[in-house]
């Protein structure tokens, strides 16, 4: 009966495997990632810079097709620009960030959308908005894995300096000369794994498996440790899961993954015993000498 | 504020992190061999 509902589909599908291994590499590099993006309270820049990538990845389908070296790069380009233009202009104008970022991101999400449906059919457009994780061939498992494997490695690296922006950047700034640069290699985190993340899930639905995780996560764990890890064995289990009731049932799998993640965002803000609904609710122990 | 202060802040416990990374982007690629070479129908 286990074997039948979650082994077999694995076991006897060569596509299966490369969607269970390309949504392990997206949760192990993007949801680290989405983990400071939360407690830099940057959740919504990460949405706005998924959207951002649109553009840059529907000029490289215009040049070349849907091929993953140029819908990459454009993809890069594009997510980069809007990350630098959007600081640019928060510098220079009286705009803040929030508003110079979601005009950014509305402008660049017709403009994609606009891009692709001038050359390609309704097919591609799903292709870019909603990913094809059923299809991924070894290039992109290449890619997804190349892009898991330089996050993790960087964050094990700007592990301190990162958590220290997330606490205090005053204190960062103040002790060491490592803020801007944490800074910047921290956006191109964000950007690359979008990228990574929007081949397997699509523009749209890539920074779900960063944020949702992480965000479920809070309630659980305390400590930015047990958050990273809480949310990485979230993403698993929604992946999983998404792709199994996708093979079961017949559901986009794409849209599977994030919902079934949404569903554990919802239990653990009810159930979770780190500020969740119930843990609110219920009186606390008094305080012992 | 100097260059060394910034060194030791990247580098307090950076061994152990940097273990536990390469473990698991082993792991993955590891994966990425189960998940292509492994016979299946499709």
């Amino acid at each position: 009966m286990i074997w039948e509902a979650v082994i077999q589909p694995f076991a006897d599908f060569g596509f299966m495997r490369r969607a269970l291994l390309g949504c392990i590499a997206v949760s192990l590099g993007a949801t680290p990632v989405g983990v400071f993006l939360m407690l830099r309270r940057m959740s919504l820049t990460g949405d706005a810079m998924a959207h951002a990538i649109l553009p840059g990845a529907a000029v490289g389908f215009l040049v070349a097709g849907l091929s993953l070296g140029a819908m990459t790069i454009g993809g890069l380009i594009a997510g980069m620009a809007v990350a630098l233009l959007s600081g640019l202009v928060t510098r220079v104008t009286a705009l803040r960030e929030d508003a110079s970022l979601a005009a950014f991101y509305l402008i660049s999400l017709a403009l994609g959308v606009l891009i692709v449906s001038t050359r390609g059919s309704n097919v591609d457009l799903m292709h870019v908005l909603f990913g094809t994780v059923l299809a991924l061939n070894d290039a992109a498992l290449i890619l997804l894995c190349s892009i898991a494997s330089i996050s993790v490695l960087i964050l094990a690296v700007l592990f301190r300096p990162l958590v220290l922006e997330c606490a205090d950047p005053q204190f960062l700034r103040s002790v060491s000369r490592l803020s801007a640069v944490t800074h910047f290699t921290f956006l191109s985190l964000v950007v690359l794994n979008l990228v990574g993340g929007f081949h397997a899930l699509g523009t749209l639905m890539a920074v779900g498996i960063m944020i949702l995780p992480a965000a479920a996560a809070r309630f659980w764990a305390n400590s930015i440790g047990g958050l990273i890890f809480v949310a990485i064995a979230v993403a698993f289990l929604s992946s999983l899961s998404g792709l199994l009731l996708s093979y079961h049932y017949s559901l986009p799998s794409g849209p599977a993954i994030i919902l079934v993640a949404g569903i554990v965002y919802a239990v653990s803000l009810v159930l979770g015993p780190a500020g969740g609904l119930i843990a609110q609710v219920l009186p606390r122990r008094p305080l012992q000498n | 504020m100097s260059a060394q202060k910034s060194l030791r802040l990247l580098l307090v416990g950076a061994g152990a992190r940097l273990i536990g990374a390469v473990i698991v982007v082993a792991a993955l690629w590891a994966g990425f061999y189960w998940a292509t070479s492994t016979p299946g129908a499709l």
